[in-house]
This record gives structure tokens, sequence and C-alpha cells, in this order.
């Protein structure tokens, strides 16, 4: 169990499902952001808004932002049911950039809690989908 | 023998039903394209979220989560049944109905209280005036914003499962299969269906992430309002193709009619000029 590749599943809906190998994957976990490697214990964890990233095993890297939802480790296998799922390479940046900078401004303005609440999901969304398009790495 | 004057008139009236009906089928069609991709788009997940919440069903302490109970097969018995708004598209919303009293009728005998929830307007007057009460109504349910709608009614539903209103919720619903074929669908929505487990194999708990009761609360109701979001989808798909197959074959019909009424009326009109050349020949050889 403890060689070979992970198979990494992402759903999401209107999306088609997306399914790659890897020998890595780390996902963007509510607790913090955690690596899965063949051989990982089973695991249910809810997960935020962030990039999740598949290394290949040749280096290569593939980077999805996504958008909250749940993450299922079991038999080196991953599977991702998130609300919005987008690749890195196809992602906008002038709009997500506006989108962060709109999200900050309406942070500083925000008076309610509520309003603040869903000022900072936007921002947090705009940052992972320019964290996806910059691949950045954790 | 109907004058002239009547057949050219029905004539008239049943061109423009025919227009009607067509123009309703063109409409139909569209309108189920865009709900056949989306539908088809939303299946796969909604189906990799059924598994793993059966999964975890399979796996995890059932006491942990209120959701997570076993439920009660002799208890009442809460029916949610979907249908359409409107009518016009054949036998959808009866055929739904006629399987939903069935099934109310069949848990009667069986001596359970039935709670029937109703979405659609117009399969909850078919089934309020051949049944009788009805727990709740919602309509209008896929002209306003669906997803949320969805979230509204399983949540009721979630809250009769908790409180022990309700010991077990079935979901009647037309699955769609293309747009000449539904299936009226029976589907256990609460509660969970624990897989069977292979022998041989462990059953390990998951580790949970932040901590079991955050993941269950998130991912329970997340659940129940996909999968309602779903079967809102697939029951909106298979309106609009039952839609288009019964103006398809109205219009058809109404083309038929037209056929028989137009041969009617030049036959009368024949008839009509043989009696006047009848009456003019016969009028000269008096002379």
């Amino acid at each position: 169990m403890a060689d070979g590749n992970i198979i990494v599943e992402l759903f999401a809906p209107g999306h088609d499902p997306v399914r790659l190998d890897a020998a890595a994957v780390m996902v963007p976990g509510a607790a913090g952001v955690f690596t899965v490697l063949p051989g990982h214990t089973s695991l249910l964890s809810n997960i935020t808004p962030g990039v999740l990233i598949a290394q290949q095993a040749d280096g290569e890297s593939e980077f999805y932002a996504v958008h909250g939802g749940f993450a299922e480790v079991m038999d080196d296998r991953v599977t991702v049911l998130t609300d919005l799922l987008e690749h890195g390479a196809t992602l906008d940046k002038a709009r997500a950039e506006a989108a962060q900078e709109k999200a900050r401004a309406r942070i500083r303005k925000a008076h309610e809690r509520q309003e603040f609440a869903a000022a900072e999901a936007a921002l947090a969304r705009a940052t992972a989908r320019l964290q996806a398009h910059a691949r950045e790495e954790y | 023998m109907p004058n002239l004057q009547d057949i050219k008139r029905r004539i008239n009236s049943v061109k423009s039903t025919q227009k009607i009906t067509k123009a309703m089928k063109m409409v139909a069609a569209a309108k189920l394209r865009r709900a056949q991709e989306s539908i088809i788009k939303a299946r796969p997940y909604a189906h990799r979220m059924r598994d793993l919440v059966n999964n975890l069903a399979t796996r995890a302490e059932l006491d942990l989560h209120p959701l997570l109970g076993k439920g009660d097969e002799q208890g009442p018995v809460g029916l949610l049944i979907v249908t359409g708004d409107r009518g016009l598209c054949g036998a959808f919303n009866s055929n739904i109905v006629q399987r939903a009293l069935l099934a109310a009728n069949t848990e009667k005998e069986a001596g359970r209280e039935v709670q029937l929830t109703m979405v659609g307007r117009k399969g909850a007057e078919l089934l309020a005036r051949r049944y009788g009460s009805l727990h709740a109504t919602y309509d209008g349910v896929m002209d306003r914003s669906p997803f949320e709608e969805a979230g509204q009614i399983v949540s009721e539903m979630a809250r009769g499962f908790t409180v022990g209103e309700v010991g077990e919720v079935f979901c009647i619903y037309n699955e769609f299969k293309s747009a000449i074929s539904q299936t009226v669908t029976v589907e256990r929505l609460l509660p969970f269906e624990p897989e069977p487990i292979k022998e041989g194999t462990a059953v390990i708990d998951y580790l949970y992430e932040p901590s079991s009761t955050a993941v269950f609360d998130t991912l329970l109701t997340r659940h129940l309002q996909i999968q309602m979001h779903r079967i809102l989808f697939e029951s909106a798909a298979s309106e609009h193709g039952a839609r288009m197959t019964a103006m398809d074959s109205a219009t058809t019909n109404a083309g038929e009619m037209i056929d028989r009424l137009t041969l009617q009326y030049n036959r009368a009109r024949q008839d009509a000029i043989t009696t006047q050349l009848i009456e003019v020949v016969s009028g000269s050889e008096a002379l």
C-alpha cells in the first residue's frame, strides 16, 4: 500500500468530474492544510476555500481552487466534493484580483457581523483563485 | 350535415389550438435541453455524495448525530412527493399522484401514520382532492432559487425526523431517463442506508477533521440539500420531456383533425354544388 499512486477524484455541482493520478495531494482542510501520501489512514475532513495541489510522480503539479466542501481519504483514494471547482490554468487573474480588492474594501467598511463574514468568505475565495493561478506551493 | 360555415369555424379553431401546442412543444424542447444539461452535470456530484454518506453510516457510530439515527420502520412515515406546477404534460402529474396514493394506502394498511409533503402546485391540487390533508406544500420552487428551496424543504424534513415526528422519509419523483421516458422512482432519504459490509474487511471509522460533530453537521445537511436539489432537477427535466411529448402528440392529433374536417368541408361544399346544379338543371327542364 505504501508505494504507488493515489487516485484523486474531484467533484463539484455543474462541473464534470476530474480524475487524477498523483504521488501526493495537498488539501486545504478546515483544521489546516494536510498532505495525503499513499497509505494514509481513512479521513473525512471539511475543507475551506484554498488550493488543492496534486503532485505527480514526475514532479509536475496540478493546481485547483476549491471552495469549501469535503474531502474523503480512503484506500489511497482522495475524493473531494466541493461547492465550486476551478482549474488554476483556466482562472481569470484580473477578475480574481478585482474581487480580492473589492472584498478587502468591504471588510474595511463592514459593520455587522454577517456582512463581515460574507466579505471574508469572498476574500478567501479570491485569494484561493489567485494562488491556484500563480501555482503557489504551500 | 353541419353547414359549411360551422365546419370552417371548427377548422380555424383547431388550427389555432395546433399553433399553441406547437409553440408549447418548442418551448418545452428548449427548456428540456437546458434542464437535461444541468441534471447530467449535477448527477456525479450528488451520487458521489450519497455514496460517501452511506459509507459514513456504515462506519460511524450512529448516536453521534441525530440525523444518523436508525429511524423507526414501524413509526409514522413521511412521503415527499415531487410533481410539476403546471399541467398539459400528459400523465406526468397523475402518474406520480397515483404512485403516491398507492404508497400512502399501503403504509396506512400496515398501520402507520402517513405525512404527505407536496412539491408542485398541480400534484398538490390533485392529491388534496383525492387524499385529504397534506402536511406541507411548496410551489413555484423551480421559478425561484431551487437550491435555497431545496434547503428549506429538507430542513423541515430533517427536523421532523430528528424530533421523531416521522420514522422514515421517502421521496417519490420522476427520474429523468430521456425526453420520451421518465420513471416514477421511490427513494428513501432518511434514515441513511449503511452499505452492506463485505466479508473479511475490517470496518474502520474515519478520522475526522476538525471534529466528527463539525463534519457531520455540515456534511449531512448538505447531503440532504444536494439530493433534494438533484431530485428537483430530475423532476423538472422529466416534466419538460413529458410536456414535449404530450404537445407533440397533441399537434399531430390536431393535424389529423384538420385533415378530417377539411375532407368533410370539401364534401359538404361538393354536395351543395351538386344540389344547386340539380336545381338549375331540373328548373330549366321544367320550362
